[in-house]
C-alpha cells in the first residue's frame, strides 16, 4: 500500500491479524462459535445420539440427567441434546443464510447507490424504501404462507427484510466516504467508478458491514424464533431452535426443560455473535488510524 | 428539496400498496370462504363474491380501491363491517404508546450508558453494561415476554400479565397495561442503541478533530458531549429511524403475546382471516408513517452533518 | 375441511394460537346428569349474590354480534348475553326454555308451534313477540342476507305468527331435529326495530332480550357488557359487567387468570390441568365434548383408496399413548363411532369390526401392500402438530411413511372442501344432535362429504334415522351406521374433543350447556 490512500485502506480490521490474533476478546468467542458448530454439525455422530425425530411416547418430558438422555426429553418423548444440535444446525443455517444473501444484495444497492447519486441512488433507495416499509414480519408472515413452511422460504423471507437496512448503512458510509480527499481527488483524476467502489468504499465500509453481517445473523435467528412462535417456521419434525422454544412454550409449568434447553443454546450462541460483532467493531476503529 | 423528497415517496408507498395486494390476493384459499366461514354452501359463497365485489379481476378491485383511497375512503372491513379508518384509529395509539415508551425509554436508558461504559473502558462497568446489552438482544421478545409475564404477574401479581386500558380511562392504568409489553419491546432496542452508540463513539474518539480539540485545550467532557456525542447521534439517528419500521414487526409479536388492541394485533388477525381490505389499509398506513419518518430522519441528518448537507442538496 | 359445521371453530386456529378444542356439547357424564336446569350451578350452594365484574379470557375473535355473523365460540357466548336464544340446550342435547317456552311437533315433523314467553320485550323497548321471531327466522333464511347458519334453515318453508305469543314453523320435509337448532345461532333473537335502523351496522351496537345489554368494544381486544335491569327473569343477572377479552395466547391466557386480570378462562390446555388444580384459588372444569379428533382418509384418492392401507393405518394408531404423552392421560379415549361418550348415540367403547390398535396386524397389511406412504395435512396449531408427530411416529413403527403437510387453516379447510389431501387430521366441533355428526359428511354427494364415501348401505341408514322419530327408534339405526362405518373406515377416530374450563374458585352459576356455550345471567362471584 504505498499510494496515499494506503491509511485509510488499512482500516479494514482483516488485514489487521496480528493484533487480532492477541485479542481474547476476540479469538475466546471465535473459538466457541466454532466449537459449538462444529459440535451442532458433528456431535450427533460423534456422540452417537439418538436420531432427532424418535420418539418414545411412553417417557415424554424426562427431565435433565435422564439416563439416555443427558437434557431430557419433550413432549413426544424425543431426545431435547440430539434436537438441540439437529436444531442448531437448522437455525446456524438460517442465519448465516439469510445475511449472507441480504449483506451481499444490500451492501452492493447502498454502495452504488451512495457513490452514483442521482436517479439510479433515488431509485435505489425508494425500491429498498418500499421494502423496509413494508413491516418485515408481515412480509415473511405473507411469503411464509404463500411458499408454505421450510428452510429455504425462511432464509428468503428473512433476507428480504435485511436487504434494505444492509443498503442504508452501505449507502450511508459511502456517502461519508464520498465526501473525503481521496475520493474526490479519484473523481478528478478520472477513475472510474467502479473501481473507486471496489479500491475505496468497500474496504472502508465492509468492517462495518461485516460487524452489523455478524450481528444480523444473531437477528436474523431471533426472527425465525418470531415467526415459529406465529406458526411458521420450518417444517416439522424438522427441529430448529425458535421451533424448539414454540414448541415447548405450551409445557413451561411442568417441563420447562423443553423451551428452556433450546432457549439457552439459541441464547448462548447469539451472546457470542454479539460479542465477538462488538469487539470487531471497536477493533475496527483501532485498526483504522493507526 | 422537502418537496423533492415528498414526491420521490409517492412510488413508494404505491410500490408497498401493490405488493400487498398482490400478496394477499396469491394466498391460496378463497376470500369469499374465509368470511362465510368453513361449511358455507356455495350459495352463500357465491353471495358472499357479488356482494363484496371479489367476482372483479384483481387489476378492477385495485383501481378501485386506490381511487378510494385517495379520498380518504380505506373501505370496510369484510369480516366485521367496521370501516378501516375507524380499526386503524383505535389500534394505531395502542401501538404508537407502547412503541414510542419503548424507544423512549431504550434511548433514556442508552445514552448515558454507553456514555458510562465509555468513561470506564474495558472496565468492569463497560463489561457489565456489555453483557447487559448482549443478553438484551440474544433472545426473542416473546422469550423475554414470557419470563417478564411469570416474574411480574404470576409470581408477584405487580402488573397486569395482559390487557390495555386505554389511556382516556385511567392515566395510571393505562401506563400499568403498558409497562410489560413496553419493556419487552424496548429490551431489545435499548441493547442495540447501547451498543451501536458506543461502538461509534469509540470511532469519533479516534477522529482527529477529537485529537485536535482536545490539543486546543477543551475538556474532555465538553470534547464528548459537544462534539463526540453529536457526531454519533448521526449513526443513531439513522438506525432510531428505521427502527420504528421494525418494531411494528415486534409489535405483532408483543400484541400478540399480551393481547393487545393494536396495530400489530389487528394486522395478523387480518391476515389469517384474509382480510384483505384491513391488512392492505393497515399496510399502506404504516407505509406512509414510515416514509414521512424516513424523511425526517434524512432532514436531521442534514442538520447535524454539513457534509451531508451539502450532498443531499447536490445528489 | 368441511368438519367444522357447528360454526364456532375455526377461527380460532386463525390465531396460529393453541388447541382450541372444538366445540359442541357438554360435559362429562356425570356432570351432565346433574345440572338438569339450564341455569342453576351444582357448585352454588349458597345463594347468589348481586354485584361484582367478571373479565372472561377466549381465544377467538368475535365477529359482529349478530346471528349473521356468528361463526366462533366467542360469538355465541356473547350471543347468549346480549341477544339470547329461543331454547337452552341442557345437557344431552334436552331442550329447556329460554325466550320460547315450548312447541309442539306435528305432521310428522313437518310442522312445528312454538309458544313464547310473555311480556318480554328488547332492550330498546320493542316488545318480543311471534312477530319479533318471525322477523328473525326469515332474516337469517333469507340467502341475501349469506347468513353462516342458512345451512341449518335450508328446508324451511313458512315461518308465520299464529297469535302475538305463538309462531308455526313449516319445513319443507320432516325433520327431528329442528326445534335443537333454535338453540343454536338461528334461535338467537335480535331486536327487529334495531335491524331496521341500524340495517349492516346492527352486529357493532347489538340490541337483543339477553341479560346484559352491549356498551362497547376494542376490536380484536375486548367486548364490555353491563346488567340489563329489564332482562324478565328478574333478580338476574347478578353480574353488574362482564368483559370478554380476548387472549389468543394459551400461556398467557393461562398466566393472565394466575395473576388476576381474567377470572375465567374459557379453554385451557390438558398440560395446565394440573397447575390450576394446584392452585387454591383456582378451579378447573370439565365440559366434555360431542365433537371428536381423527384422522379423515379421502377414499377416492391412491393409495388411501384402499380399504387395506386405511386399515393398516387405524391398526397403528394408539390412541392411548399419545394421549397419556400429551394430555396427561386426560382426553377421552375409548373412541371408536362418530359419537362420544357425552351423546346419547354413543355405541360404547367398542364397535364391531373398527380395527383396534394392534401392531402386529398394522405391520401384516403394510407387508401386504407392499409398503404405504403418503401426506398428512395438519393444521398449524401447537396441539395438531404434536398430535401430527405422534401419529408420525406411531405409524412409523408399522413401517408406514408420512410426510406431515403444515397448513394454515384457511388453505387446510379449502384443501379439505375440494378434496385436495390424501390424509387429513381434524377435529369437528359436533353436535349433540347424533345426525350432526355424521349425516353433512358421510353422504354421497353432500358438498360436505370431503372423504368422497359413497356407500349406499350408509345413505339409507342415514334416511332412515332421519326419519324415525324417537331416540329409542333411532339409537338401532345409529348403532348400524357405526359398525358400517367402522367398515368403510372413512377416519381413523383418536379421542373426543373434550374442553377444559379454568376460573377462580369464587365464580358460581355458569351452567354446562350441551353445546358448551356460556350462559352469564345465573353467574355470580362470591
Amino acid at each position: 500500500m504505498a499510494d496515499m490512500t494506503a491509511a485509510v485502506s488499512n482500516r479494514s480490521v482483516w488485514e489487521d491479524r496480528r493484533l487480532l490474533a492477541l485479542d481474547w476478546a476476540v479469538w475466546i468467542p471465535t473459538v466457541l462459535l466454532v466449537a459449538l458448530v462444529l459440535v451442532c454439525f458433528l456431535g450427533p455422530v460423534v456422540f452417537g445420539l439418538p436420531a432427532p425425530n424418535v420418539t418414545d411416547l411412553l417417557h415424554p418430558r424426562a427431565g435433565l440427567g435422564t439416563s439416555g438422555h443427558l437434557l431430557g426429553t419433550d413432549e413426544l418423548g424425543r431426545d431435547l441434546l440430539s434436537r438441540a444440535l439437529h436444531g442448531g444446525q437448522v437455525s446456524i443455517e438460517i442465519g448465516l443464510g439469510s445475511v449472507a444473501i441480504g449483506m451481499a444484495l444490500g451492501g452492493l444497492l447502498g454502495m452504488v447507490s451512495g457513490f452514483t447519486g442521482g436517479w439510479v441512488e433515488s431509485l435505489i433507495m425508494r425500491v429498498l424504501d418500499t421494502f423496509l416499509a413494508f413491516p418485515s414480519l408481515i412480509l415473511a408472515l405473507t411469503v411464509a404462507a404463500y411458499l408454505g413452511p421450510s428452510e429455504g422460504n425462511v432464509i428468503l423471507a428473512i433476507a428480504f427484510f435485511t436487504v434494505p437496512t444492509f443498503g442504508r448503512i452501505a449507502r450511508a458510509g459511502t456517502l461519508q466516504i464520498r465526501q473525503r480527499d481521496f475520493v474526490l481527488s479519484g473523481v478528478l483524476a478520472g477513475a472510474r467508478s467502479w473501481y473507486l467502489i471496489i479500491r475505496h468504499v468497500l474496504p472502508n465500509i465492509l468492517g462495518g458491514l461485516m460487524t452489523y453481517g455478524l450481528l444480523t445473523v444473531g437477528v436474523a435467528m431471533i426472527v425465525e424464533a418470531s415467526l415459529s412462535f406465529l406458526g411458521l417456521g420450518v417444517r416439522p419434525p424438522q427441529p430448529s431452535w425458535g421451533g424448539m422454544i414454540s414448541e415447548g412454550k405450551g409445557y413451561l409449568s411442568d417441563a420447562p426443560q423443553i423451551a428452556f434447553v433450546p432457549g439457552a443454546f439459541l441464547f448462548l450462541f447469539v451472546a457470542l455473535l454479539n460479542l465477538l460483532g462488538e469487539r470487531l467493531r471497536s477493533r475496527h476503529a483501532v485498526g483504522g488510524e493507526r | 428539496m422537502l418537496q423533492r423528497r415528498s414526491l420521490q415517496a409517492l412510488p413508494v408507498i404505491v410500490g408497498v400498496s401493490v405488493l400487498t395486494f398482490l400478496l394477499l390476493n396469491l394466498l391460496p384459499g378463497s376470500i369469499a370462504l374465509a368470511i362465510a366461514g368453513p361449511g358455507a354452501d356455495p350459495q352463500t359463497i357465491k353471495a358472499i363474491e357479488v356482494q363484496d365485489g371479489l367476482s372483479k379481476p384483481l387489476w378492477d378491485r385495485y383501481w378501485q380501491w386506490l381511487w378510494h383511497a385517495m379520498q380518504g375512503n380505506l373501505g370496510r372491513s369484510l369480516t366485521s363491517s367496521e370501516s378501516v379508518t375507524s380499526l386503524v384509529a383505535h389500534a394505531l395509539p395502542v401501538t404508537l404508546e407502547v412503541i414510542i415508551i419503548a424507544q423512549v425509554v431504550a434511548l433514556v436508558l442508552a445514552v448515558p450508558a454507553a456514555l458510562a461504559a465509555l468513561a470506564d473502558r474495558s472496565g468492569r462497568t463497560d463489561r457489565l453494561l456489555g453483557a447487559v446489552a448482549f443478553a438484551g438482544v440474544s433472545a426473542p421478545h416473546f422469550l423475554w415476554g414470557i419470563i417478564l409475564i411469570l416474574v411480574f404477574s404470576v409470581h408477584f401479581h405487580l402488573l397486569p400479565a395482559t390487557g390495555w386500558v386505554p389511556l382516556t380511562h385511567s392515566v395510571g392504568s393505562n401506563l400499568k397495561s403498558a409497562v410489560l409489553p413496553a419493556t419487552t419491546l424496548g429490551i431489545g432496542e435499548f441493547s442495540f442503541y447501547m451498543r451501536i452508540l458506543r461502538g461509534d463513539l469509540i470511532d469519533q474518539l479516534r477522529e482527529e478533530y477529537v485529537t485536535t480539540a482536545r490539543a486546543k485545550g477543551l475538556s474532555g467532557s465538553r470534547v464528548l458531549v459537544g462534539h463526540v456525542l453529536r457526531n454519533s447521534l448521526f449513526s443513531l439517528i439513522t438506525v432510531v429511524g428505521v427502527n420504528f419500521g421494525k418494531l411494528i414487526s415486534g409489535a405483532v409479536i408483543v400484541e400478540t403475546l399480551f393481547a393487545l388492541p393494536g396495530l400489530g394485533n389487528l394486522l395478523v388477525t387480518s391476515i389469517y382471516q384474509r382480510d384483505v381490505n384491513v391488512v392492505q389499509g393497515v399496510v399502506v398506513l404504516t407505509a406512509v408513517a414510515f416514509v414521512i419518518i424516513n424523511l425526517a430522519v434524512d432532514l436531521l441528518y442534514s442538520t447535524i452533518d454539513p457534509r451531508v448537507r451539502y450532498a443531499v442538496a447536490n445528489g | 375441511m368441511s368438519r367444522i359445521t357447528s360454526r364456532r371453530v375455526s377461527y380460532v386456529a386463525f390465531l396460529g394460537a393453541v388447541s382450541l378444542v372444538v366445540a359442541a356439547c357438554g360435559g362429562n357424564s356425570s356432570k351432565s346428569t346433574a345440572a338438569a336446569t339450564g341455569s342453576t350451578a351444582p357448585a352454588a350452594a349458597s345463594a347468589p349474590k348481586s354485584g361484582g365484574s367478571l373479565s372472561i379470557g377466549v381465544e377467538a375473535v368475535w365477529h359482529p354480534i349478530d346471528p349473521l355473523d356468528a361463526t366462533t365460540f366467542t360469538d355465541s357466548d356473547i350471543s347468549m348475553a346480549v341477544l339470547a336464544p329461543l331454547f337452552d340446550l341442557g345437557p344431552g342435547g334436552t331442550l329447556q326454555p329460554d325466550l320460547a317456552t315450548g312447541y309442539t311437533a306435528q305432521n310428522g315433523d313437518k310442522t312445528y308451534v312454538i309458544t313464547l314467553r310473555k311480556n318480554v320485550t328488547f332492550q330498546d323497548g320493542t316488545p318480543f313477540d311471534a312477530q319479533a321471531v318471525v322477523f328473525n327466522l326469515q332474516r337469517d333464511a333469507n340467502p341475501a342476507n349469506a347468513c353462516k347458519c342458512r345451512v341449518d334453515l335450508k328446508d324451511l318453508a313458512s315461518v308465520v305468527a299464529t297469535d302475538p305469543t305463538t309462531v308455526t314453523v313449516t319445513l319443507t320435509q320432516p325433520d327431528s331435529t329442528f326445534p335443537s337448532l333454535l338453540a343454536g345461532t338461528p334461535g338467537m333473537m335480535a331486536s327487529p326495530s334495531a335491524v331496521q335502523q341500524e340495517g349492516k351496522g346492527f352486529g357493532l351496537h347489538p340490541v337483543g332480550a339477553g341479560p346484559f345489554k352491549f356498551v362497547s368494544e376494542v376490536a380484536n381486544s375486548s367486548v364490555t357488557l353491563a346488567k340489563w335491569p329489564g332482562y324478565w327473569n328478574a333478580p338476574k343477572p347478578y353480574l353488574d359487567s362482564v368483559t370478554f377479552k380476548v387472549i389468543p395466547d394459551v400461556s398467557t391466557r393461562l398466566a393472565s387468570l394466575q395473576s388476576g386480570a381474567i377470572q375465567d378462562d374459557e379453554d385451557i390446555q390438558p398440560t395446565e390441568i394440573s397447575t390450576v388444580q394446584s392452585a387454591s384459588n383456582l378451579k378447573v372444569e370439565s365440559l366434555g365434548g360431542v365433537g371428536t379428533y381423527f384422522v379423515e382418509f379421502q377414499t377416492q384418492r391412491a393409495p388411501l383408496d384402499n380399504v387395506l392401507a386405511r386399515q393398516a393405518i387405524t391398526y397403528a394408531t394408539d390412541p392411548q399413548l399419545i394421549d397419556n404423552a400429551l394430555f396427561a392421560g386426560k382426553a377421552s379415549t375409548g373412541i371408536e363411532s362418530p359419537w362420544t361418550p357425552q351423546s346419547w348415540a354413543y355405541p360404547g367403547a367398542s364397535v364391531s369390526g373398527y380395527p383396534a390398535y394392534d401392531l402386529a396386524k398394522a405391520k401384516q397389511l403394510v407387508q401386504q401392500l407392499g409398503g404405504l406412504s403418503f401426506t398428512l395435512s395438519i393444521r398449524n396449531d401447537a396441539t395438531s402438530v404434536a398430535v401430527g408427530q405422534a401419529l408420525q411416529s406411531e405409524w412409523a413403527a408399522a413401517g408406514i411413511k408420512v410426510q406431515l403437510n403444515e397448513l394454515q387453516n384457511l388453505a387446510l379447510v379449502q384443501d379439505s372442501q375440494t378434496g385436495k389431501f390424501q390424509a387429513m387430521f381434524y377435529r369437528l366441533a359436533g353436535s349433540y344432535e347424533p345426525d350432526g355428526n355424521v349425516s353433512l359428511y358421510f353422504r354421497s354427494g353432500s358438498p360436505q362429504n370431503s372423504v368422497g364415501l359413497n356407500d349406499p348401505v350408509v345413505n339409507q341408514l342415514l334416511t332412515q334415522e332421519r326419519e324415525a322419530t324417537t331416540q329409542a327408534a333411532r339409537k338401532p339405526i345409529l348403532q348400524s351406521l357405526a359398525v358400517q362405518l367402522a367398515k368403510d373406515l372413512p377416519e381413523d377416530l383418536l379421542f373426543a374433543a373434550d374442553w377444559w374450563r379454568a376460573s377462580v374458585s369464587n365464580l358460581h352459576g355458569i351452567p354446562q350447556l350441551a353445546n358448551n356455550w356460556m350462559e352469564l345471567q345465573g353467574a355470580w362471584l362470591s
